[in-house]
């Protein structure tokens, strides 16, 4: 009974070792912003480096449409003012207003209302899909200093 | 009969009317615009108006587009709509946004307006080479 006892113990503790150690491999850094040699660096720009954002941009095509060609290419303008818009949400940010109404202690209506007002220069249009209606634009912008101080 | 020495002004003059009619273009002002609304295409407006007066500005990035014969500039960048948008964007290009979120109703509404620049057009007889004047 005493041996039993100290072998479950013993298969517990390894058991919980692995466990935290398999955790410990799991964890993995996300990278949102890369750099021009596919490392993962810090979201700030410094002097001597470039910042390249990624984003993808996604445009539906309307309901109607006079042919293929002519979703397709409606398409990939909404997906390119999508994409404009995330990069001018990451590079400039968002304006962000909310406003909740409460009634006897009641929250009668929530709404939350954002904006972004920015000029983008210089985006590259990497890579576009089209699928079942949706299209999908690969947008890039690299900052340096040297574009910034243009 | 006249001498050679007398028919140079008149060959001289001649080949400057030429060389105008065929290499100087015109100054065109552009400017384009698009909002979309819940990631679908709401409205697009391109806008083409000849210069009243010479553009001032040192001649920058330049585009060739195919051209029909006899075709209008509007009628050229409508048909090559995709290689003018990439083009024109990378000069630059302003965004407005607005998302209202509010009870189960999501409104997204964004207006992409290419600013109106001018630009030195010239037009061959299957080409147009556009030049950003700023």
């Amino acid at each position: 009974m005493k041996y039993s006892a100290a072998l479950a113990f013993l298969l517990s503790i390894s058991a919980l070792q692995t466990g935290l150690y398999a955790a410990n491999d799991e964890v993995k850094v996300r990278c949102v912003y890369s750099g021009t040699d596919g490392n993962c660096v810090e979201p700030s720009l410094a002097s001597s480096q470039q910042l390249v954002i990624t984003v993808y941009g996604q445009g539906v095509a309307p309901s109607v449409t006079a042919s293929p060609a002519q979703a397709y290419a409606l398409a990939k303008r909404a997906a390119l003012a999508d994409g404009y818009r995330q990069i001018a949400e990451r590079i400039k940010g968002v304006h962000v207003e909310g406003q909740d109404s409460v009634k006897n202690m009641m929250l009668q209506r929530s709404s939350v209302r954002t904006s972004v007002d920015a000029m983008v220069r210089g985006a590259n249009v990497m890579d576009t899909t089209f699928k079942d209606g949706l299209c999908e634009v690969e947008l890039e912008i690299v900052l340096s200093y040297s574009q910034l101080s243009k | 009969m006249r001498s050679r020495t007398r028919n140079r002004p008149l060959l001289l003059t001649a080949f400057q009317i030429i060389s105008a009619c065929t290499l100087m273009g015109d100054d065109f002002l552009i400017g384009y615009r698009i909002t979309t609304q819940n990631s679908i295409i709401h409205t697009e407006n391109l806008s083409v108006s000849k210069s009243m007066t010479p553009c001032v500005g040192a001649k920058k990035n330049t585009l060739t587009l195919p051209r029909g014969s006899d075709e209008l500039l509007e009628t050229t960048l409508r048909h090559n709509e995709e290689e003018f948008f990439s083009f024109a964007t990378q000069l630059s290009l302003h965004l407005q946004s607005h998302q209202a979120i509010g009870g189960q109703a999501q409104n997204t509404t964004e207006t992409l307006t290419l600013p109106t620049h001018c630009y030195a057009v010239e037009f061959n007889d299957d080409t147009a080479t556009i030049t950003l004047l700023q």
